[in-house]
């Protein structure tokens, strides 16, 4: 067995070898590091690309809307966290003044009450015209806390509170160039 | 991933032994520098705390054996040479080993792999059959039962070489 031994005994790695390993193992860690460091960047970056996009679609997609109804109406879109996140009317001219408020990205209780402190809604008010809000919302927790905000800004300008209606009420409603989620409040 | 010098380190302690083990399983010295690269790479690159030194020659003795196995596959399905083939190309490197040594060698070359890893690391390394079976993780009467027809398979070949 001492054979055996000594047998084994006379294999040896050459200087060479180990030489040549160990310049190719650093060589390679070193790469692997640079790899592992880029592809870490990589997840990083997929990561924040997954963020914007799921982030963006979250704020952007509108969960309500907000209907002012000056005749033409004003639709406001609202994300699920009441943040107007876009602005439409049937009328041109009123959709750019609304437009040119910067309403957009603001919290629905500021942008509704810049809408009324709008000079031509005032006018129509002036006029007489009926201003009315409508709420569409499937969400009724959302639609609870809008309705208040609502309330809110009609009670600052001295406005009836809007009563709910379904869909089909405001899609009948919408039909007749009223605007989604008619509520039938009237200005006093 | 460990340091320059932790892989420097490993590579002058434990060179022999990845090398005595490549040459128990490939036979050939030409895949010894891949098996080297493998393992000492697979060592630089793994963040395993060893508990004590025989824990980490342990770990180092799986990873050359499994590394050489993996390469053995690889080699047989890219190319089909002959074990003596393999065997003629291997003796050059072993020129500086004594004739003696060289038949003791030879013989225990060419018993069957399960074999000659255990008569290696009993003969050798020291390890008892419970501690060898814990490192090719197999059961120890397996362990036993071929340490002693391995041998059995030497003491024919090598004959009264075997009882000094």
């Amino acid at each position: 067995m001492s054979d055996i031994k000594r047998a084994f005994d006379q294999v040896k790695a050459s200087e060479e070898l180990k030489e040549q390993t160990e310049s190719a193992v650093v060589s390679k860690m070193m790469f692997k590091h640079k790899r592992h460091r880029f592809s870490r960047m990589v997840t990083a970056c997929i990561c924040l690309v997954l963020v914007l996009g799921i982030g963006g679609w979250t704020y952007l997609t509108p969960t309500m809307a907000i209907t002012i109804d000056t005749n033409p109406a004003i639709e406001l879109g609202v994300n699920r966290f009441d943040r107007v996140v876009s602005i439409s009317s049937d009328d041109d001219k009123i959709e750019e003044i609304t437009k040119g408020l910067k309403i957009r990205n603001k919290k629905c209780q500021i942008a509704i009450d810049e809408i009324l402190r709008c000079p031509i809604i005032e006018e129509l008010e002036d006029s007489g015209q009926n201003v009315s809000f409508g709420v569409d919302c499937d969400k009724a927790q959302q639609r609870e806390r809008v309705q208040e905000c609502i309330n809110e800004c009609q009670k600052r300008f001295g406005q009836k509170q809007g009563q709910d209606n379904d869909k089909t009420q405001s899609s009948e409603h919408h039909g007749n160039g009223q605007g989604n989620g008619y509520h039938g409040g009237r200005t006093e | 991933m460990r340091s320059e010098l932790q892989v420097s380190l490993a590579i002058e302690k434990y060179a022999d032994l990845v090398k005595r083990i490549c040459m128990l399983n490939l036979k050939n010295y030409a895949d010894t520098e891949d098996i080297f690269q493998t393992v000492f790479l697979k060592y630089a690159m793994s963040s395993i705390d060893f508990e004590n030194d025989s824990h980490e020659k342990a770990w180092f003795i799986r990873v050359a054996m499994n590394a050489s196995r993996d390469l053995l596959k690889n080699f047989f399905r890219c190319k089909t040479v002959s074990i003596e083939e393999v065997l003629e190309s291997s003796l050059p490197s072993y020129d500086s080993i004594d004739c003696k040594y060289k038949e003791v060698l030879e013989v225990v070359l060419n018993l069957p792999a399960k074999y000659r890893d255990v008569i290696y690391l009993h003969y050798y390394e020291g390890y008892t059959a419970p501690e060898i079976a814990k490192i090719l993780k197999k059961n120890v009467n397996t362990i036993y039962t071929n340490l002693t027809r391995a041998r059995k398979l030497l003491r024919d070949d090598l004959g009264g070489m075997m009882d000094e």
